[in-house]
């Protein structure tokens, strides 16, 4: 077996074993159920509090709703749950001193870090697409049928987003010495990809975030191509993170 | 065949000097105690050899290959126990050793036999299936030897193997050490000067980053073994203390009831009995006569204070 696949197995098996599988598939199966029942449920929620005399007009929920309340708990859920759950890839193997245990074997420490990240996005990305499928039978079951094309797309857009995040997080992860530093540094990071970037008017299209901000006129079959920057920008940034991380941690000496 | 070569190496942490122009050089088939003081930098030197620290400046070969930081491919040579052993708990010690074993590619057979062997050797085949998170000390100390020796490496490096175990546990572990010497080159960096004394071969001292010694343990036992004198009197030996003390081949003197000790200048003041007459012209009868042999204790004192 190569160093790489050595690795990879040994990923696999602690992603398993240290439940953050079953953690992910909890919270992001939590949301893609709650998802489509919250947006059933607001009306008659409204409907069962006393509001003094108040009426409230809410229209009849559609898929739409259901994909709103998706989008939001992705991108706030699924971004704490990504950084909080990897920001001690290899931050953590540095403070516990598992790293030198490995890194004194004949192993690269490019395989090193991308066994990391080949592993973890392999994870991230099935979890992520079979909530997806789940969301998508479930809202089709209770409300009427979503465009499969489009959403479709936006589930790609949503993953490429995430894996964006993770690549953010597995980079401050490689260059800390320890899973919170690792963790803060990669949400301030994430939330000026989310927010700030989005502002700037010359750069927002490039933003990993624009699906987030756009995604009605994607599900109500707006033109793809208006996407496509921030798709390619997005994997250009996970390129590029996973370069620096490399080229990091290949000079990086392991601390006592 | 030279094992371990290290010229000139440097490490300098700021403005602190960890390693300074260490030369050192090992032969095949030795166990080297790599000995100093705490601070001393033997860690740090240890850290550069296996590659997890880069060098300020100087060079350091295993087995006539070149150690490169950042490449790992002298790591093939090299077994490596750290003074911290940290394994991934979640696994179990089998689990741990077969990782280790694949990182090393060892072919699906020779895996099995070798990891049967180990786990034999260290005393954990009952234990195998446990997680290592439910070891015991002395159990990852035995773990961290059977990863450490799993791919026959040339050259094995221990930093303070037994200092964290009890005595059974250092038993253990350093009989395992003395059946490991025959089949390959150890350096073995400890505080328990008794453990170099039954292990190694060669010793080297280090202080304050520099290298003061390195020999055979043999021959500096016989240069220290000549200097020190241990003289049992009949009686008292008070009457004779001060004189004694003023003789100019004797360095030092110091008095435990009737034995004295006495540092002698040189071997010549055992040889041509020159103690022996003053002690006759002293009148002052003598139960036993002889040249101390020390131990490592002794001359990592003596050597570590006359260097300072």
């Amino acid at each position: 077996m190569s160093g790489f696949m050595t690795l990879l197995k040994k990923e696999s098996m602690e992603i398993i074993r240290s439940k953050k599988l079953l953690l992910l598939c909890v919270i992001f199966g939590f949301v893609a159920i709650s998802s489509p029942v919250i947006a059933k449920a607001i009306p008659s929620i409204f409907k069962n509090i006393n509001t003094n005399g108040i009426i409230f007009n809410i229209p009849e929920p559609t898929w739409k709703d259901a994909i709103d309340q998706l989008v939001k708990n992705m991108s706030q859920f699924g971004l704490i749950v990504i950084i909080f759950m990897f920001a001690g890839s290899i931050s953590d193997e540095k403070s516990r001193k598992t790293l030198e245990m490995v890194m004194t074997k004949p192993v690269s420490r490019t395989d090193f870090v991308l066994a990391k990240f080949v592993a973890s996005s392999f994870y991230i990305s099935i979890v992520f697409l079979a909530s997806a499928v789940v969301f998508y039978f479930y809202t089709n079951s209770l409300f009427e049928s979503l465009n499969f094309a489009n959403y479709t797309y936006l589930t790609l857009f949503l993953l490429v987003f995430l894996l964006t995040i993770f690549c953010v997080t597995l980079f401050f992860s490689t260059i800390s010495k320890s899973q919170i530093m690792s963790a803060g540094l990669s949400f301030v990071i994430s939330i000026l990809f989310t927010t700030v970037v989005g502002y700037i008017k010359s750069i927002s299209d490039y933003s990993p975030s624009y699906v987030i901000s756009n995604y009605k006129d994607l599900m109500a079959g707006g033109n793809l191509h208006l996407f496509l920057p921030s798709f390619f920008a997005s994997l250009i940034i996970i390129v590029l993170l996973l370069l620096l991380s490399v080229i990091s941690f290949s000079r990086q000496e392991v601390e006592r | 065949m030279t094992a371990i070569k290290i010229k000139n190496l440097t490490k300098i942490f700021g403005s602190f000097r960890a390693v300074s122009s260490l030369n050192l050089e090992l032969k095949e088939n030795r166990v080297l105690g790599f000995l100093g003081p705490n601070g001393a930098g033997k860690t740090t030197t240890l850290r550069m050899l296996v590659g997890l620290s880069r060098p300020t400046s100087g060079e350091i070969s295993i087995a006539g290959e070149k150690v490169i930081f950042g490449n790992s491919s002298t790591n093939k040579l090299l077994g490596y126990l750290p003074e911290q052993l940290s394994f991934y708990n979640w696994m179990s010690g089998e689990e741990y050793l077969v990782f280790i074993a694949d990182i090393f590619n060892l072919s699906q057979s020779t895996k099995t036999k070798k990891i049967n062997e180990l786990l034999e050797l260290v005393d954990l085949t009952s234990a195998k299936t446990r997680k290592i998170g439910a070891y015991s000390n002395g159990m990852r100390q035995r773990l961290g030897i059977a990863q450490a020796i799993i791919n026959s490496p040339k050259v094995l490096i221990m930093d303070e193997p037994v200092s964290a175990l009890d005595p059974i546990g250092r038993r253990d572990v350093l009989a395992i050490i003395s059946n490991l010497k025959k089949h390959m080159t150890i350096v073995l960096s400890t505080h328990i000067l008794p453990d170099v004394d039954r292990i190694c071969d060669d010793i080297a001292i280090i202080n304050k980053g520099k290298l003061i010694i390195s020999s055979s343990l043999e021959e500096l036992k016989a240069k220290y073994a000549a200097q020190i004198m241990e003289v049992e009197f009949e009686k008292d030996p008070s009457e004779i203390m001060s004189k004694l003390k003023r003789q100019p081949w004797a360095t030092n003197v110091e008095r435990n009831s009737h034995s004295v000790k006495i540092w002698i200048k040189d071997r010549n003041v055992a040889s041509k009995n020159i103690a022996l007459k003053f002690f006759a012209e002293a009148g002052i009868g003598i139960n036993n006569f002889g040249l101390k042999l020390p131990d490592v204790e002794d001359l990592f004192v003596s050597i570590v204070e006359e260097k300072k």
